[in-house]
């Protein structure tokens, strides 16, 4: 087992140098300037100036030095000073990803308590009110873009009846202190329970937001998978022998269904983390994904460089994490060597 | 069942009440702002709202009241003893958020980190352009500096405000890394806390020597906590002024205005900007290197009926690009809407069928773009209209691929040269219609490297503005209206030209 996480693992290098590469050519080759956007529209300032913050940035350099360094630098665990913050690259994205994480792990969470037992109902009382209650929401949920979502979200709970604050991830005032990034954690540690509802109470409409897509595809995709496996011999050779519908469902059906779910939550939490920018941005959110847009309208490059591996790091892992599943769903897949 | 239900529903009634309570006795004035700082220090960063927010914390040695004057903080006097020298008396008394007596060294000190190379951190101020012409600081007592000019430079205390003073033994003892996370000024309010891409807390300093006496009233704050909470996305930032969260919204878009208006606890306010509207025409390039063509597009535009149409009343028109404010401007009368002349001139110049344009611009200005478009092709130029992301299109200005573009830009010292030089002279950052007039930069020269004699700096500016006009590499617009959302409950305060918000003397009533 550990051989075959190591083994995966030395295969990520290869991938993770194609995307460093792809990136950086990318940025090579799209045009902008992010000396001349840093400097604003307004103001004089000297060509002299201009050289100069590209020179202390290392942008005058040939394009394969700027990778090679970037490269030695990652060996070095230094990412290169952003050029619009004027600070360290690794620090910046330390600072967002917790947001970033608590926010995608939450709803993921909503997302996953909500779809599979709606998938499973929709299933099992197929072509029945519930099932077309189920369906219609759950094409709404996909069609619904994130960001109109948060923010008749906003104005239903927050300005109409003003349950919920409108953005943010904490108010001032309730003592809370930074220690791992993960407020919810932190309001733990501290015993803050104030603390702990203010967070909670910033999280829910952003997570929910977020999630509607997601909750939305794996509801349908719990249904379509438990439809299929729910036909098969085994499944009414478990009914044939007298055992309670619910647990046929649970234990033999489902089990089974929820293998092309999981792919499809690994590769779904991926993209909430990569594809949370609308929301961050409508709910004030301070993660990564808010980091990224400034980073890449100023064409700040370290910076982008910096977020684009983080992104290609977690895809790899999450997709590790769902191969790794499998094996605990279906003890016929084993690592290593394929089914047996 | 019925047990899952009882506690969900106890789940959503403590969500739903407000952790806070009610026993808030603190006057906590919230302002929601679209960008975050970029730093706490007011050395190392070249953007609008990182300015703004800094504000509350330093100042600087003179500053800008509302209406524009350049009046006296810190320093309580200035004169210049030479062409190239300068020396600023100090205000006695005034301290550090430490309680460290403010002195001549931290104006030195403040002045050496923005003009010398490699000063922060190893990398040098991205605002030294904003002080170029000086080149140094000498402290001569206490509370005497002197500023070191390398050319006769009349315009400096029109900088000045720009510059905030940095508190030396501070930086010194705890280096610009961490200056840059927890400053300490001479300002209003003390840092409290930054939450990064959150909010900026400060609360008033008790301290306070009471800020410039030519802005009354004089004192501490009647405030006791001010936070700038980041609301990037304008639709929640009216949302958050509107629940009552932020008694302060910026950059309110006028399409946005009467859902403000409507709410009967809120009001705009607006103020002329410094931001320059204009359409340039890359004058290198037939046909926009005929006078005439670019004459003609000045008279096919209706200016006035954008204003009263698109831009809802709110912007005024300027016959140059220089704004009515600035004390340079010179009252000349705008080009104006003439159809007829503008077919004539096409005609004249050999365009008697027009031709075809592109109108580059950013989103914002997508409406203004496509009316005007409409009001070329009524003359017969083939206007159509593109939409492009700032870092592309401005790279592709930069290389004068681009025929007609439709743009701002800030102006806020109101100085000519702030302006003139980054668009109009030859070769600059900005100047992206390629234009380059001997005359031109042959005045700019006179009025700020030769001179500092106020009256032959006026005439020259006004020459200079005559000689854009005639030219006309842009057809010139307007400057706009910037309006902010406000809670009625804020009182002492009224939006800035320059767009910084000082909550000195403002007053938050219940």
């Amino acid at each position: 087992m550990s051989g075959y996480i190591l083994r995966r693992l030395g295969q990520a290098i290869p991938v993770l140098l194609g995307v460093t590469f792809v990136v950086f050519l990318l940025m090579y080759l799209t045009p902008g300037d992010p000396v001349e956007l840093f400097m604003g529209q307004a103001g004089i300032v000297s060509q002299e100036e201009i050289e100069r913050v590209r020179r202390e940035f290392g942008l005058d350099r040939p394009f394969l030095e700027q990778y090679g360094r970037f490269l030695g630098g990652i060996v070095r665990g230094d990412l290169g000073q952003s050029i619009i913050y004027r600070r360290p690259v690794a620090v910046l994205i330390g600072e967002r990803l917790p947001a970033t994480v608590e926010l995608t792990l939450f709803s993921s969470l909503i997302a996953l308590l909500v779809a599979i037992p709606a998938g499973v109902v929709a299933a099992v009382r197929r072509n029945t009110w519930l099932d077309g209650v189920g369906t219609t929401v759950s094409l709404l949920g996909v069609s619904l873009p994130g960001f109109w979502l948060g923010l008749i979200l906003i104005l239903v709970f927050s300005v109409t009846l003003k349950v919920l604050p409108v953005a943010g991830r904490a108010a001032y005032g309730t003592g809370l202190e930074r220690q791992t990034g993960f407020l919810l954690l932190d309001a733990m540690l501290q015993g803050n329970g104030p603390a702990f509802v203010d967070v909670l109470r910033h999280l829910v409409m952003p997570a929910f937001a977020l999630s509607a897509g997601m909750m939305a595809m794996t509801m349908r995709l719990t249904r379509s998978s438990l439809l299929e496996t729910i036909h098969q011999d085994y499944v009414r050779t478990a009914r044939a022998k007298g055992m309670h519908q619910r647990r046929v469902v649970i234990r033999h059906a489902l089990r089974n269904a929820l293998l092309p779910v999981v792919t499809a939550i690994a590769l779904n939490v991926g993209a909430l983390l990569g594809g949370n920018m609308v929301v961050e941005t409508v709910f004030s959110w301070p993660g990564l994904g808010r980091l990224v847009v400034e980073a890449v309208e100023s064409r700040d490059y370290p910076l982008i460089r910096g977020c684009v591996l983080v992104y290609a790091v977690t895809y790899v892992f999450l997709n590790l994490i769902a191969d790794l599943s499998y094996t605990v769903l279906d003890p016929r897949v084993a690592v290593g060597g394929g089914r047996k | 069942m019925k047990r899952t239900t009882v506690v969900w529903l106890t789940m959503v009634a403590a969500l739903a009440v407000s952790p806070l309570g009610s026993s808030q006795t603190v006057k906590t004035l919230v302002v929601g702002i679209e960008a975050d700082a970029m730093t706490m220090d007011p050395g190392n960063f070249r953007h609008r709202e990182t300015e703004t927010i800094l504000r509350n914390m330093f100042d600087g040695l003179v500053t800008r009241t509302p209406d524009g004057r350049i009046v006296p903080e810190l320093a309580v006097s200035w004169e210049r003893v030479s062409e190239t020298e300068w020396v600023f008396y100090l205000r006695d008394g005034v301290t550090w958020h430490d309680g460290t007596p403010f002195t001549a060294e931290d104006v030195v000190f403040t002045v050496e980190r923005t003009v010398k190379e490699g000063r922060i951190g190893g990398l040098t101020s991205p605002r030294k352009s904003l002080l170029d012409p000086v080149t140094d600081a000498v402290a001569v007592d206490p509370l005497t500096v002197k500023l070191i000019t390398s050319v006769p430079f009349a315009a400096l205390p029109s900088f000045l405000p720009h510059t905030l003073i940095v508190p030396k033994h501070h930086v010194e003892a705890v280096g610009d890394a961490r200056f840059a996370e927890q400053p300490i000024g001479t300002g209003p309010f003390r840092f409290v806390r930054w939450d990064r891409g959150q909010q900026v807390v400060m609360e008033r300093y008790d301290g306070y020597y009471g800020g410039s006496p030519d802005i009354p009233p004089v004192g501490p704050a009647p405030l006791d906590r001010v936070i700038f909470r980041v609301l990037p996305e304008t639709a929640t930032r009216i949302a958050a002024l509107r629940a009552g969260e932020v008694h302060i919204a910026t950059r309110i878009p006028v399409d946005l205005i009467p859902e403000i208006d409507a709410d009967p606890n809120l009001a705009v306010l607006s103020v002329r900007g410094t931001r320059s509207a204009f359409l340039e025409m890359n004058v290198n390039r037939p046909p926009f290197d005929d006078v005439r063509v670019r004459r003609a597009v000045n008279y096919a535009i209706d200016v006035d009926r954008i204003i009263g149409f698109v831009l809802d009343g709110l912007a005024t028109p300027i016959p140059t690009i220089m704004s009515p404010d600035s004390p340079f401007y010179a009252p000349l009368t705008p080009y104006g809407y003439d159809p007829e002349k503008a077919r004539a001139l096409l005609a004249a110049a050999g365009y008697a069928d027009g031709f075809s344009v592109t109108i580059d611009t950013q989103a914002h200005f997508r409406d203004v773009a496509l009316v005007i478009a409409e009001m070329l092709r009524e003359v017969g130029i083939d206007a159509k209209v593109q939409v492009w992301e700032w870092g592309v299109l401005q790279a592709e200005l930069l290389a004068g691929r681009r025929m007609m573009h439709l743009g701002d830009w800030g102006n806020s010292t109101l100085e000519p040269n702030d302006i003139m030089i980054p668009k109009l002279v030859t070769g600059e950052r900005g100047n992206f219609s390629g234009y380059s007039s001997r005359v031109l930069e042959g005045l700019i020269d006179l009025a700020e490297r030769v001179t500092v004699d106020p009256e032959v700096r006026r005439v020259a500016y006004h020459i200079a503005q005559q000689v854009i006009y005639d030219d006309a590499p842009m057809a010139f617009l307007w400057v706009a209206q910037e309006s902010y959302g406000v809670s009625r409950r804020v009182v002492g305060w009224r939006p800035s030209p320059d767009s910084r918000i000082n909550l000195h003397d403002v007053d938050l009533i219940p």
